[in-house]
């Protein structure tokens, strides 16, 4: 029989994903703003982790 | 981060080159599945740009809800009081003209002062990835529940305060639903109970954020 995923794991698995999305694109956003001779800040709870 | 966070961004760039970064950030935001919510940086308003400033950028930042939270309790205790001042203004109104403009406008900014507090307490909860109370009784509930800890959460609100804002609370009922029935009696006592919380809300929710966003 298969295993139902809960909700609160349904959510615990996106918000997991999100994290490692966002520590993914710091270097890229990082990279271009070097290149571009600006930033970008991050913040909120991306920014937690 | 929660499972429907989105990826807040200020975006910092020479004009000539800030349509161009916009671009770039939220395209990458989107190939990596992620929602972005995009601001100039130039837009943002002072007080928010100090809150970042300390801050190291692309992360160790602390939370931005805290500006609409403390712009949710300086709304309650402007009205609170407000109250307080028009409802020393009724044993002079004799005339029932006057009566009914001291009474509704008492009843109006008690009206608006609670519901600043529950927004102000829905946000800290959201703040702290927590559902609000929902059904017929959220307006109680939220007032139980910001008075208790719940897992690693302390309370919102001490004792004191938790006691006035469900007196607040019970007149907000008789504001929002019964127009035509003033009752001076339960005034007198939601009239004190919104004084205090003008008092001490802001060291309240200043305590809190101490203890869990310092």
């Amino acid at each position: 029989m298969q295993r139902v995923v809960t909700l609160t794991e349904r959510k615990s698995l996106e918000a997991v994903r999100r994290q490692a999305a966002v520590r993914a694109l710091e270097p890229i956003l990082a990279a271009y703003a070097r290149d571009h001779d600006g930033r970008f800040l991050l913040y909120g709870s991306s920014a937690r982790g | 981060m929660k499972y429907d966070s989105d990826i807040d961004l200020l975006v910092d760039f020479p004009a000539e080159t800030l349509g161009d970064a916009w671009n770039f950030a939220e395209t990458a935001c989107w190939d990596h599945g992620l929602d972005p919510d995009l601001m100039p940086y130039s837009w943002c308003k002072p007080a928010f740009l100090d809150h970042i400033a300390h801050r190291p950028t692309c992360g160790g930042i602390s939370d931005a809800r805290w500006f609409e939270i403390d712009a949710a309790v300086a709304a309650t205790v402007r009205h609170f009081m407000g109250a307080s001042k028009i409802f020393a203004q009724v044993p002079g109104a004799e005339a029932p003209e006057d009566r009914y403009l001291v009474e509704m406008g008492f009843m109006g900014a008690m009206l608006a002062g609670q519901t600043f507090l529950e927004a102000a307490l829905v946000r800290i909860l959201d703040l702290n990835g927590e559902e609000a109370p929902t059904g017929a009784r959220w307006h109680a509930d939220l007032i139980q529940r910001a008075a208790h800890p719940v897992g690693d959460r302390p309370a919102i609100l001490g004792p004191a305060a938790a006691r006035a804002a469900d007196q607040t609370r019970r007149f907000r009922s008789i504001s929002a639903h019964a127009y035509d029935a003033f009752d001076h009696t339960q005034a007198v006592a939601a009239v004190r109970s919104a004084a205090l919380l003008g008092a001490i809300l802001p060291s309240e929710i200043a305590r809190f954020r101490q203890a869990t966003d310092p």
